[in-house]
């Protein structure tokens, strides 16, 4: 199925856990921070399960907790509404303080250690455009991409944080405009560096003793507001000239810059998914670019066990290891919610949902994250205290994380995903042993590497979209007679028609799935009260790559009469 | 130590083509070899397989005046050094970083991750950058006078390994039963407060397993002298002849010794480059068969440009003339590799040309020709007479010149008893021993009385 979609896949590396209190899982016996069988382990696993890249953040900061950390009740900023957008996340971690705050390994080091562990798997170290110069990280991205043999993009960062700021010497980060400026003028250096030397600039000519041809090395020359570099570089062109571009960030700045030239865009995954990721597409068609070319990736704190029970067991067992002592105020801020008259031990069913349409999305999550609807409010304050924005929490079995997966892929929520070990060891290998072969049963993840670079994990064929056809109510029950699958998309699906399969509450790609669908060429009729229904769904699975999706000009009632007469 | 236990240091000084100057052009040097993974992870088991204590890079952040001839890329040395570390166990490895062209924060941060990576293999060379034709790819300040250099890197130097010693080695507490994970009163700011640099910074990666990763330094100049006696715990240099090799020994320990350390804490390698043939007079040929492949043009321009000496349009097959050796020293910004490259031309009766050939073959540093035993002797003799610790060893080409150097050389070292016949030791420190290291005056000090201390260190080098 050459011609489907694929939802494509990084691994964020977090040797502690990517959740702030994993560490003290009994498990986890020693810091995995620079532990080589850990980080050989973790390239591995990832290139088992066919990632398509390694990322490693960065912060350019510490923060130490303040005195009893650990567990301070000072109460929190985080902002339901902002994350429920997608924007913001803890502004002040006091509260919410975890090892992962305090320190990191350095992620240009981190990914040229494991590229002499791997061959296929793309390495995205990231900088702080802010913190760094561009001539430094051109040679540091360039040598990445040779001795990888092309596998090295940049994870481009432009930090807001003072702390960071105070470690090279300014009083607190430049606002974001002045920060964005700089990074326009640092990715035109980086490029033009790259592309400073022509092909054919190497002469070898070892009789006559020229090396080079000078004329195809070009300066650079570039002067800016922030910069001032003259080039060339002295390191030849990698494999792929220019590594490829990630990009995260919540301004409208950030916003612009990615859809103007990332490759990737690591996004939030939040409530209003569908409007955030199509403002990002939109974006990159404004600036001319074709929008899938630009994948929009969210990072998801993936819980997969054998069974659903299991994998919420082992979600429990991580929050409930949280160190911040329950505070009503704290949890009662970041609801908009007066919890005084409560305790940690009271359900999670005394807050009025409708009360707090900012904030009811997260016990939402809470709740799936827990699979228990009678969950405290001490569970809802360990939730919010260990998940930072944009790695919202999905708990399943490896079909149950694959149904979100896919169901979000189908709906445009997301290109694919970013993996976040909530937990480590193992959480990777879980999502790689339970989540993968799923994916791959469905079509829509490669079951080998196709290419060595990482611009070619991204490049597979980008589908052409067929125009679903639309067919009259006779054709219709010829074609379900002919054994076609059929798909009732109706909203509320009363005696469905021809054995039809209701989508209603449930994912068109579950619906195929009891219809029996196990090819993209299966005949496959939906119908809705309508066409304004069945229509979208109907582009929905063409767009996916299946080939023989027809829909009915007049819908259930059409259907229903024709069969009567 | 005691003078039998003494050992002999050998750092494999990484230029993968080669360190002569016209190893591109031998037969088996394949130019994209460089940058294959695999080439450079082979050279790295290669040296480790020599029991070298470390490998090295050097590096610097441009391309320089652009030559048809010259091989003159280089690699990033981090990028290359932590992949080696993927692959190796005992191997030392020692990126040169410029504190002209970089941040502390970045090079702490990267140093120490190397160290982590390798579990305590990590080395700094640390470097003000020379060469004025880098300067223009971090504009638009014009190449600063070597004393600006040296006063920012004095800088960059005390913030860096304050950085390395601001976390306790037990700040990390990880006590899962009460969740506390750190002690915060073990993990310190680094306020400082200098003419280069006003930072108050909370460095993001604990203690590493060296504690301070092992200090290269590569000065020459008074100033550059100072530093290295200051901080480095070994020093690369390049001494063309035995006789300045032993004043530069002597000068630097003496050195040294007033910056209160003891002596055998700062180790003094000179680079060597070896050509090693079965008998004397094959190892001549290959000497003079990689010289014929040298663009004699090219390099009178470059000796003119780089080390200020000036030999264009002189008669090649005769001797430098006085007067241009002494315009040359009281002009060069690089003086002391003029005096270096006279006392050779003194003490070998060479002509310009071969001024010329034996500066640019190695680049200024020791060159000795000739069989396994005559080379493993001339170490010895090197080393026992107070000329040197150890080698920064160049192949003349790679990886021919390792392979011989590592089969034929590093046996007969052995059995001299100066050589180690296994790995002792499993850190960079440790094959070196060197102790932990000075520490840095910013330690614990507030940051006025850390500028004092410093500006009067500076002052002492100038």
């Amino acid at each position: 199925v050459t011609d489907r979609r694929q939802v494509r896949i990084g691994h964020s590396v977090w040797p502690l856990g990517r959740h702030g209190s994993a560490w003290r899982l009994p498990r986890v016996h020693r810091i995995l921070e620079g532990d080589a069988k850990f980080y050989r382990d973790t390239v591995q696993t990832a290139e088992r399960g066919l990632f398509d890249y390694l990322f490693l953040g960065s912060i350019e900061a510490a923060r130490l907790p303040t005195s009893d950390a650990q567990g301070s009740e000072t109460p929190p900023s985080f902002n339901a509404a902002d994350a429920a957008r997608g924007i913001g996340g803890h502004t002040s971690q006091d509260h919410y303080w975890t090892p992962n705050l305090l320190y990191k390994l350095e992620s240009f080091t981190t990914t040229a250690y494991v590229a002499a562990l791997s061959r296929n798997i793309g390495l995205a170290p990231t900088f702080n455009t802010t913190y760094h110069h561009p001539f430094n990280i051109a040679r540091q991205a360039a040598t990445l991409d040779h001795l990888s043999g092309g596998r090295a993009a940049i994870n481009i960062v432009t930090g807001r944080s003072d702390d960071a700021a105070r470690n090279y010497g300014l009083p607190e980060s430049p606002d974001t405009d002045d920060r964005w400026d700089r990074a326009e003028e640092f990715i035109q250096i980086l490029w033009s560096l790259w592309d400073g030397w022509e092909d054919g600039w190497l002469v070898n000519d070892k009789e006559r003793g020229i090396y080079v041809d000078p004329d195809k090395i070009r300066a650079t020359n570039f002067h800016g507001k922030y910069f001032d570099v003259a080039g060339p570089i002295n390191i030849p062109p990698s494999p792929q000239r220019r590594p490829p571009l990630i990009v995260a960030g919540a301004s409208q700045r950030s916003f612009e810059f990615g859809a103007k030239y990332a490759d990737v865009r690591f996004i939030p995954f939040a409530d209003k998914q569908a409007e955030y990721y199509k403002t990002q597409k939109d974006l990159a068609s404004m600036y001319g670019r074709d929008p899938e070319s630009y994948f929009l990736l969210p990072g998801i704190a993936f819980y997969v066990d054998d069974t659903s029970t299991g994998a919420h067991n082992r979600f429990r067992e991580v929050q409930d290891l949280a160190t911040p002592a329950y505070s009503a105020q704290a949890l009662g801020a970041v609801l908009g919610y007066d919890l005084a008259p409560y305790s940690e031990k009271d359900r999670v069913s005394v807050i009025d949902l409708d009360a707090i349409p900012d904030a009811a999305w997260l016990i939402r999550k809470a709740i799936e994250g827990f699979g228990d609807d009678n969950i405290t409010l001490g569970d809802v304050d360990h939730f919010v205290a260990n998940m930072p924005y944009n790695q919202v929490p999905v708990v399943g079995s490896g079909s149950e994380v694959a149904d979100w997966i896919e169901e979000n892929f189908e709906d445009r929520k997301l290109d694919g995903v970013v993996v976040f070990p909530p937990y480590q060891p193992g959480a990777l290998d879980a999502f790689v042993d339970l989540v993968i072969p799923e994916l791959q049963r469905r079509g829509i993840y490669r079951t080998a590497y196709t290419g060595s670079t990482f611009r070619e994990h991204f490049s597979s064929p980008t589908p052409k979209a067929e125009v679903p056809e639309l067919i009259d109510a006779n054709e219709a029950w010829r074609r379900i007679a002919a054994g076609a699958a059929v798909i009732d998309t109706r909203q509320n699906p009363f005696e469905p028609l021809g054995n039809a399969v209701p989508v209603a509450g449930g994912t068109l790609a579950a619906a195929l799935q009891s219809a029996g669908v196990d090819s993209t060429d299966r005949q496959i009729v939906v119908y809705c009260g309508s066409i304004a229904g069945s229509g979208p769904a109907a582009e929905k699975l063409a767009a996916v790559g299946y080939t023989n999706i027809s829909h009915v000009d007049g819908g259930y009632a059409a259907l229903k009469q024709a069969q009567q007469t | 130590m005691d003078d039998t236990e003494r050992q002999l240091h050998l750092n494999m000084f990484g230029n993968w083509y080669g360190n002569h100057r016209a190893a591109w052009r031998h037969p088996n040097v394949d130019p994209a070899q460089v940058w294959s993974l695999e080439f450079n992870l082979n050279v790295a088991r290669t040296a480790e397989r020599g029991l070298f204590d470390a490998v090295f890079l050097a590096d610097a952040p441009g391309l320089g005046e652009l030559s048809p001839a010259g091989g003159q890329t280089r690699p990033e040395p981090i990028t290359i050094l932590s992949a080696i570390a993927a692959v190796t166990t005992h191997l030392g490895l020692a990126a040169t970083v410029s504190t002209s062209y970089s941040e502390p924060y970045n090079t702490a941060r990267q140093i120490a991750s190397l160290d982590f990576f390798s579990g305590g293999r990590a080395g700094w060379n640390a470097v003000t950058g020379s060469q004025p034709s880098v300067a223009p790819n971090f504009g638009p300040t014009a190449h600063p006078e070597p004393s600006a250099r040296y006063a920012r890197g004095e800088e960059f130097i005390e913030i860096v390994k304050a950085l390395w010693e601001s976390w306790d080695p037990d700040a990390v507490i990880a006590d899962q039963k009460s969740g506390v994970f750190v002690d915060p009163g073990k993990v310190r700011n680094v306020p400082y407060n200098g003419e280069h640099y006003q930072i108050d910074a909370l460095f993001n990666v604990p203690r590493s397993p060296q504690g301070r990763p092992m200090l290269f330094h590569a000065g020459s100049s008074e100033l550059g002298r100072q530093q290295a006696a200051r901080h480095a715990d070994a020093i690369f240099t390049a001494q063309p002849t035995i006789d300045v090799a032993r004043e530069y020994y002597a000068d630097l320990k003496r050195r040294a010794a007033n910056f209160g350390r003891r002596p055998e804490d700062v180790l003094v390698l000179p680079g060597i480059l070896p050509i090693v043939g079965s008998t004397e007079a094959e190892a001549k040929a290959s000497f003079a068969e990689l010289n014929a492949l040298i663009d004699i043009e090219a390099s009178i321009r470059e000796v003119a440009r780089t080390d200020g000496l000036d030999v264009s349009g002189l008669d090649l097959d005769a001797p430098v003339p006085t007067c241009v050796w002494e315009a040359s020293a009281a002009t060069s910004s690089f003086k002391s590799r003029v005096d270096a490259l006279r006392a050779k031309a003194d003490e070998a009766n060479l002509t310009a040309r071969e001024v010329i050939e034996w500066d640019v073959a190695a680049h200024g540093h020791y060159i000795v020709v000739g069989t396994p035993e005559q080379v493993a002797d001339d170490i010895e003799h090197w080393f026992t007479t107070g000329a040197a610790d150890g080698f920064n060893y160049k192949a003349a080409q790679l990886p021919d010149g390792l392979e011989i150097f590592v089969d034929h050389v590093v046996p007969l070292l052995q059995r001299k008893g100066i050589y180690r016949k296994e790995y002792t030791e499993t850190t960079l420190r440790g094959h070196y021993g060197v102790g932990p290291g000075s520490e840095s005056v910013l330690r614990g000090s507030r940051p006025e009385i850390a500028k004092h201390r410093l500006s009067r260190a500076v002052c002492e080098a100038s």
